[in-house]
């Protein structure tokens, strides 16, 4: 497709954290839609174009490792935040040593993926062609708006842009044959909802968030999200 | 091929069908769970009280045990609310008595626990049994409860209720669970949120508070939950408790029934480190494979122990010399069945997962094999089992009272540990230092101080062996060195000989004095020796020309000195210090050539042994 591009991430952890066990974090084996999404938003992204993920390259075996780390059990309430930014309210702070979790984590080591995705012009002129050069061109260079990060933001991603003719990387689990990962999470949709909780602060509308899966089956360690969502993503 | 579930909530429910499949298996249906039952209470069919009996069982002990049997599911209870179960309860609500003697309150429980009845009259009452229960609850006077036969054993325990000249008791007919399903979901009003399921992908009514799972060792005792999202900090995108993680109602009830049903059942359960380990197959004939694996974890108790469970060890002492011998795949058989391992550790009230292995019989057992093997030195005459995982994990922690101390084995290692073992990967640094250390700080095994045992578990020989073998499978694994089973003279690493060096020393000093000495060079010099040979081994060569020259024997004398200079011939200098990793090959070439010393020695087997 020609707004398709393809993309080599890798990194030392990724942890694609599973929904049902979020507090105590067990990664997804692969990874997920969303986040490969995000990987690409942090290259290049601009309103009018949203990027939809298509295939999924597996390079790495799949292995496993657990830590635990401390954290915080509360967030700062954006109400105080407000008043703070406002001049009044108390002094913001939130303090460490009263709040500990301690809260263990199984991450993946050692990963590698290539992401195949296109993006959908949602606004603005029909250039797709200007979008897929700066991307290109931004991908090679190495230049982001963050860094870009496998799952959660402590593990930071290295990518190369493939080019059209270049040919994939050898992915270490050709030969495997076929395995059902069960469902995964594809992405979150956000719905309007007039009492949802979520506000846009900007233009004052009110949001849901619902989470949309989809069957995703490994096939020589290649994942084909789309077919995985037709197979039955219930809305 | 196996079709192994990739997800453990996944594998959890489809173990729930398959046992609740299962004519022979006892798993609760939805909306029902198991509990502890002592008594019941005979009614006739107009609601008289016919009789009041004990149902317990007799255990093996002659103690009598509570049966469990499958009743509605009352959700629990907590705080000081009164909350009626339906058609069994304790005899504080069924009958207006117990052992705790607060009337008042009594008086207010079987009130709720009559009137819930009662209530349900209309719906069930075509039932006869369920009839005869309301016509005994109208009448019935808590005043006497105490003249019932055997009720000092039966007050405050659970009852249930039965007809007289029926099979079944009153809530196991068709038309009271129906009813009882009918009104539980009447109850149970704000889990009416929908959504999609993350575990099936279909559109399904949510389960906001997930059923508790009991029985992770040093978790909440009344239960904690995997699926829990306690603190602000857990929280995304404004939804609460777990609706953060979307699982339909019937789901979340098949997940935590079948993981508490794994859990209490000892064949399935092992403790391994802090964490709480369950394993099932997929398959019904699979409990072969699940009772070997399960002697992998943890130890299996010696012979010595019970005696009804000595043909029980034999089976498993069988299957792990099969193992040795790279047979163990004929003995389980079933190498496509898919194998899980789901391991535990308790975080105040929530369930950490600390490992997730899926994985088929088959390829569990080649890496077993491989582990067995890998552990396996000399002597090969040796009959003990090698050590379980449990085992290993024994041997890098001190002893309290005669045994190790099992609650300093490090978390992080017993699941890395395990990981290492089922999957086949390298094994963690952590446990050579862990071992390294134990043997510096004893001398490789402790002894008392009159030479006996110092654990009580195993005798000091064992444990050496034990020792010597975890670190000949850490250095093949890891260091991809080549260490045989027993001595090998032509050993390229000058580790190992130096080891073998100080072995033969300290056999020269021990041959030299005619009295049993107080102190060998071992006491002093081993820890350094080890680390720092540069250091230590010039003084230990002098110490020995004055040793050889009291041993009488000239033979012995000869014989050491030619010993001593053949290991000599291997080594180049004496390094200033050893990392660890060779410090373990030294190790293992001390016990290789004390090994050596002590074995009998006939024409055939001079010579080398290479495994």
């Amino acid at each position: 497709m020609s707004r398709g591009i393809r993309l080599h991430v890798w990194g030392d952890f990724g942890c694609f954290t599973r929904p049902e066990m979020k507090v105590e974090r067990v990664s997804y084996e692969v990874i997920t839609p969303s986040a490969a999404r995000g990987i690409l938003e942090a290259i290049y992204w601009k309103p009018e174009i949203r990027w939809h993920v298509d295939r999924l390259h597996v390079l790495k075996p799949i292995r496993f490792t657990s830590l635990r780390r401390n954290e915080v059990g509360s967030k700062l309430s954006t109400r105080n935040v407000a008043l703070a930014m406002g001049g009044g309210g108390r002094a913001l702070a939130l303090y460490v040593e009263d709040d500990r979790q301690q809260r263990a984590t199984t991450v993946l080591r050692d990963v590698g993926y290539v992401i195949e995705a296109w993006f959908e012009i949602v606004a603005g002129q029909p250039n797709e062609a200007k979008h897929l050069d700066q991307f290109a061109r931004r991908a090679r260079d190495g230049r982001c708006f963050h860094r870009p990060y496998l799952g959660c933001r402590e593990f930071p991603a290295d990518f190369a842009l493939l080019e059209l003719e270049a040919t994939l990387p050898a992915s270490e689990l050709v030969g495997e044959g076929e395995r059902d990962l069960g469902w995964m999470l594809d992405d979150i949709e956000y719905v309007a909802d007039a009492e949802g909780p979520i506000l846009d602060g900007h233009r004052g509308a009110r949001w849901r968030a619902e989470p949309r899966f989809f069957r995703a089956i490994m096939v020589d360690g290649v994942i084909d999200v789309a077919r995985g969502r037709l197979a039955g993503v219930r809305a | 091929m196996t079709r192994v579930a990739a997800s453990a909530l996944g594998a959890l429910v489809s173990y729930y069908r398959r046992l609740a499949q299962d004519p022979s298996q006892s798993i609760p249906e939805f909306g029902f769970s198991m509990e502890k039952i002592c008594f019941q209470v005979v009614l006739e069919a107009d609601g008289s009280l016919a009789d009041f009996q004990d149902i317990r069982d007799t255990n093996q002990r002659g103690r009598k045990v509570p049966k469990r049997m499958e009743v509605p599911d009352g959700g629990g209870r907590s705080g000081t609310g009164v909350k009626p179960f339906f058609c069994w309860d304790n005899t504080g609500y069924a009958l207006g008595a117990d052992d705790k003697g607060q009337a008042a309150r009594n008086k207010r429980k079987f009130a709720a626990f009559r009137d819930q009845h009662l209530a349900l009259r209309e719906e069930a009452g075509n039932d006869d049994g369920f009839r005869a229960l309301c016509a005994f609850l109208a009448r019935w006077d808590p005043g006497r409860a105490a003249t019932l036969p055997g009720w000092e054993d039966a007050a405050g325990t659970n009852v249930v209720f039965r007809l007289r000249g029926r099979e079944g008791f009153v809530h196991q007919s068709d038309r009271v669970r129906q009813a009882w399903l009918r009104h539980r979901s009447r109850l149970s009003g704000e889990d009416t949120l929908r959504g999609v399921s993350l575990m099936s992908g279909e559109e399904e009514d949510l389960k906001r508070l997930h059923p508790l799972v009991a029985g992770v060792v040093n978790a909440q005792p009344s239960g904690a939950a995997i699926v829990s999202f306690n603190a602000d900090a857990y929280r995304s995108y404004g939804k609460t408790q777990s609706y953060n993680a979307p699982v339909g109602v019937g789901d979340a009830f098949r997940y935590t029934a079948a993981l508490n049903h794994l859990l209490a059942d000892s064949a399935h359960r092992v403790r391994i480190g802090d964490a709480t380990v369950v394993f099932w197959t997929d398959r019904p004939e699979g409990t072969v494979a699940e009772e070997v694996l399960r002697a992998f974890f943890s130890e299996t108790p010696s012979t010595s122990h019970a005696a009804e469970s000595g043909t029980l060890v034999e089976r498993l002492h069988d299957f792990l010399r099969a193992a040795r011998q790279g047979r163990l795949l004929d003995r389980i058989g079933q190498p496509e069945a898919a194998f899980y391992v789901l391991g535990l550790s308790p975080n105040a009230s929530r369930i950490n997962v600390r490992f997730w292995l899926a994985d088929s019989v088959g390829e569990f057992t080649k890496r077993l094999e491989r582990h067995i093997k890998d552990l396996d030195i000399a002597p090969a005459t040796s009959d003990d089992p090698p050590p379980s995982i449990v085992g290993i994990l024994d041997e890098t922690v001190p002893t309290k009272n005669g045994r190790p101390d099992r609650d300093r084995v490090s978390p992080l290692l017993s699941g890395e540990l395990t990981r290492a073992v089922l999957l086949g990967l390298p094994y963690p640094t952590s446990l050579l230092s862990g071992v390294v250390g134990r043997i510096r700080a004893e001398g490789f095994a402790q002894r008392d101080r009159r030479g006996r045992n110092y654990r009580r578990d195993h005798d000091w020989k064992a444990i050496m062996r034990r020792r010597a073998g975890i670190l000949r499978a850490f250095l093949i694994r890891n260091k991809h060195k080549e260490v045989s089973v027993s001595l090998n003279k032509d050993h390229p690493d000058q580790a190992y000989h130096l080891g073998r060096l100080f072995a033969a020393l300290e056999k020269t000093q021990e041959d030299s004095s005619e009295r049993e000495l107080n102190s060998t060079i071992k006491d002093r010099y081993f820890g350094a020796a080890s680390a720092t040979p540069g250091a230590v081994f010039p003084l230990l060569l002098r110490l020995h020309q004055h040793h050889l020259t009291k041993v009488e024997n000239v033979g012995h004398r000869v014989n050491r000195e030619k010993l001593v200079g053949e290991i000599c011939g291997h080594l180049k200098r004496f390094p200033t210090h050893l990392p660890i990793d060779e410090q373990g090959l030294f190790y293992v070439g001390y016990y290789h050539q004390r090994q050596d010393f002590f074995t009998k020695r006939t024409e055939s087997t001079r010579g080398v042994v290479n495994a």
